[in-house]
C-alpha cells in the first residue's frame, strides 16, 4: 500500500457570526493515500469548500490538524507556509472567476512556475507550451486573454496552471458543475488522464455522485459539517450505509421526469 | 479675473488636491477592510465613517470645531501646544477631507467587493503573500473604482461649504474657496462675480462626474 499524503484528525472549522455559530466543518477525519483520487460529495452547504479551504490553509481551522506529507501544516510559519503552497493546487467551480481577466494565457500558466524561483523566459515559454499541449489547449492561443476562451477552455486554462508548479495535491472544487453536459465529460477524461500519468492525488468535490462515479477510487459522503461514510466507489454504490448516502443515490437513480413531477404545480 | 478670485480658485483646487491626497490611504484601506474582513462592530465602523454623509456639513464642521478649540481634545490646552489650524487654509483641508472621506470609502469599497474573491484565494495557493495578493491582484483588479473613488472625493472637497466655513471662516485671499466666494459675491449682489465663478465650478464638476463615470463603467466590464 503506498504512503499517506494528506491526514486530517478531528478537524474542525467554525465560523462565529452575529447569528450564531455555524459549524461548516465539524470534525472530520481523512487519510488520502499517494496516487488516490478521492471524491467528496454532499449537498449544498455541507462544508465541502470550506473543508478545501481549511487543508489547504486559506481559512484556518478551529480545531484539530492536517498533516501533508508527515508535516503538520498548523505549525507552519506563513513564509514556510507558502513554499509548501505549490504542492497543492486548487480548481475552482467557476474557471472564469478563479482566472485574472488582465493576464495572457501565458502569464497565467507561467506565473507559478516563476512564483518561487527565477527562470529564464524560454524556459518558461516552452514549459507553457508542454502544459498547454498536455491539457489540449492550442498552443497558438498562448498571448490571449480568458475572455477569448470557451468555459470548457478556461477550465483547461485553470487546469494547466495547477499543474504548473508540479503539485502533490489536487483539490477540485465542482470543477465541471458550471460547464456544459457535453464538456462535463471531457474535463472529466481530462483530469482522470492527468492523475494517472502523472500520479497525481486528487480530492474531487461535487454535490452529484454521478459525476464523482467515474472520476473517484473512493468516495466520501459529507453531511452536515461530518464525512457520514466513506469507502471503495464501488461499494458506496452497491451498498451504501448511510441513510444520506441512499438519499443521495435515490436522487441519481430516479428518472429525471418522475423527480419532476412532484415539483409540478396543479392548474387551478 | 481680480487677485482674491484668481486666489480662492488656487486655494480650492490645492485644498481640494491635499484632501484627496491624505484620504487615499486611509480611505483605500477601510474600504478594504469593510468589503473583505468580518470582524465584530463592523456595521459600526461603516456607519461612523457614513456619518459626515448626513449629517449637515455643518453640524461636522462645528464638530471639528470643538474639537480643535483651545479647551477640546486637540486644543491647545489638551495638548501643550497650538496646532494652529482653525482659520487657515489647513483648516479648509481638513474640511475637505472629512467631507469626502465617506464618499472614497463607499465607491472604493464598491470597487473591492467587484474583485472576485477566489481570485485572491487563487493567488494565495499559487504561493503569493496577502500583501503581494492585495497589491498585484486586488488593487490593480479594483483601481479604476478606486481611483473613481478619489476623483468623486476631490470634487465633494471642491465644493465643500458648510463644514469649511465653519472651522476656516470666509476670509478673502487666505480661507475663502470657491464656494465660499460664491455665496459672497452673491450676497454683496456681484452678479458678474458670481456668474463668472459659478461657470468654473460647473466646468470641473461636469469634467469630474464624466471621468468617474467612465471609470467606474469600465471597471464592470
Ligand atoms: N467565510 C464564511 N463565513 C461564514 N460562514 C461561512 C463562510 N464560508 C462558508 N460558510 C458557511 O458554511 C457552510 C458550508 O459552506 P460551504 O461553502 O463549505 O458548503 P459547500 O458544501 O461547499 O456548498 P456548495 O455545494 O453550495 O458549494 C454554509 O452554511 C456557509 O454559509
Ligand atoms: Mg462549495
Amino acid at each position: 500500500m503506498s504512503t499517506v499524503l494528506l491526514e486530517l484528525k478531528n478537524v474542525k472549522t467554525h465560523f462565529t457570526l452575529s447569528k450564531g455559530v455555524v459549524k461548516a466543518v465539524d470534525g472530520v477525519d481523512l487519510k488520502l493515500r499517494q496516487g488516490e483520487i478521492l471524491g467528496l460529495v454532499g449537498e449544498s452547504g455541507c462544508g465541502k469548500s470550506t473543508l478545501a479551504r481549511t487543508i489547504l490553509q486559506l481559512t484556518p481551522s478551529t480545531k484539530g490538524s492536517v498533516k501533508f506529507a508527515g508535516k503538520s501544516l498548523g505549525n507552519l510559519t506563513s513564509k514556510q507556509l507558502r513554499k509548501t503552497r505549490t504542492d497543492f493546487q486548487m480548481i475552482f467551480q467557476d474557471p472564469y472567476a478563479s482566472l485574472n481577466p488582465r493576464m495572457t494565457i501565458f502569464d497565467t500558466i507561467a506565473e507559478p512556475v516563476q512564483c518561487h524561483k527565477r527562470v529564464s523566459k524560454q524556459t518558461l515559454t516552452n514549459r507553457t507550451l508542454e502544459l498547454m499541449n498536455k491539457v489540449g489547449l492550442d498552443p497558438r492561443t498562448i498571448k490571449k486573454y480568458p475572455h477569448e476562451f470557451s468555459g470548457g477552455q478556461r477550465q483547461r486554462i485553470a487546469i494547466a496552471r495547477a499543474l504548473a508548479s508540479e503539485p502533490k495535491l489536487i483539490i477540485a472544487d465542482e470543477p465541471v458543475s458550471a460547464l456544459d453536459v457535453s464538456i462535463q465529460a471531457q474535463i472529466l477524461n481530462l483530469l482522470s488522464k492527468l492523475c494517472k500519468d502523472m500520479g497525481l492525488t486528487m480530492i474531487f468535490i461535487s454535490h452529484d455522485l454521478s459525476v464523482v462515479k467515474h472520476i473517484a477510487d473512493r468516495i466520501a459522503v459529507m453531511y452536515l459539517g461530518k464525512i457520514v461514510e466513506i469507502g471503495e466507489a464501488s461499494e458506496i454504490f452497491e451498498q451504501p450505509r448511510h441513510a444520506y448516502t441512499k438519499i443521495l443515490l435515490n436522487a441519481i437513480l430516479t428518472p429525471p421526469d418522475i423527480a419532476l413531477s412532484e415539483y409540478r404545480v396543479p392548474f387551478s | 479675473m481680480d487677485s482674491t478670485t484668481l486666489t480662492a480658485l488656487k486655494i480650492t483646487l490645492h485644498c481640494a488636491s491635499l484632501a484627496t491626497f491624505l484620504v487615499m490611504i486611509p480611505g483605500t484601506w477601510i474600504a478594504y477592510v469593510l468589503a473583505r474582513r468580518d470582524f465584530p462592530g463592523k456595521n459600526i465602523l461603516s456607519a461612523i465613517v457614513g456619518l459626515p454623509l448626513v449629517l449637515p456639513p455643518t453640524a461636522v464642521g462645528y464638530l471639528l470645531l470643538q474639537l480643535l478649540s483651545t479647551e477640546g481634545l486637540l486644543g491647545q490646552n489638551r495638548l501643550g501646544f497650538d496646532l494652529n489650524i482653525l482659520l487657515t487654509w489647513k483648516a479648509v483641508t481638513l474640511a475637505c477631507a472629512v467631507m469626502s472621506l465617506p464618499l472614497v470609502i463607499r465607491t472604493a469599497r464598491v470597487a473591492f467587493e467587484g474583485v472576485d474573491p477566489r481570485l485572491e484565494s487563487m493567488a494565495r495557493t499559487l504561493g503569493h503573500s496577502r500583501i503581494k495578493t492585495f497589491f498585484c491582484y486586488t488593487l490593480p483588479l479594483a483601481f479604476r473604482g478606486i481611483f473613481a473613488a478619489l476623483i468623486l472625493g476631490f470634487t465633494r472637497a471642491l465644493g465643500e461649504f458648510g463644514a469649511t466655513v465653519t472651522i476656516a471662516g470666509n476670509i478673502p485671499g487666505k480661507t475663502q474657496t470657491l464656494a465660499s466666494a460664491i455665496f459672497t459675491a452673491q450676497q454683496v449682489g456681484n452678479q458678474t462675480e458670481a456668474y463668472f465663478l459659478l461657470g468654473i465650478a460647473l466646468i470641473i464638476g461636469f469634467v469630474a462626474i464624466l471621468v468617474s463615470e467612465y471609470l467606474s463603467q469600465r471597471q464592470t466590464q
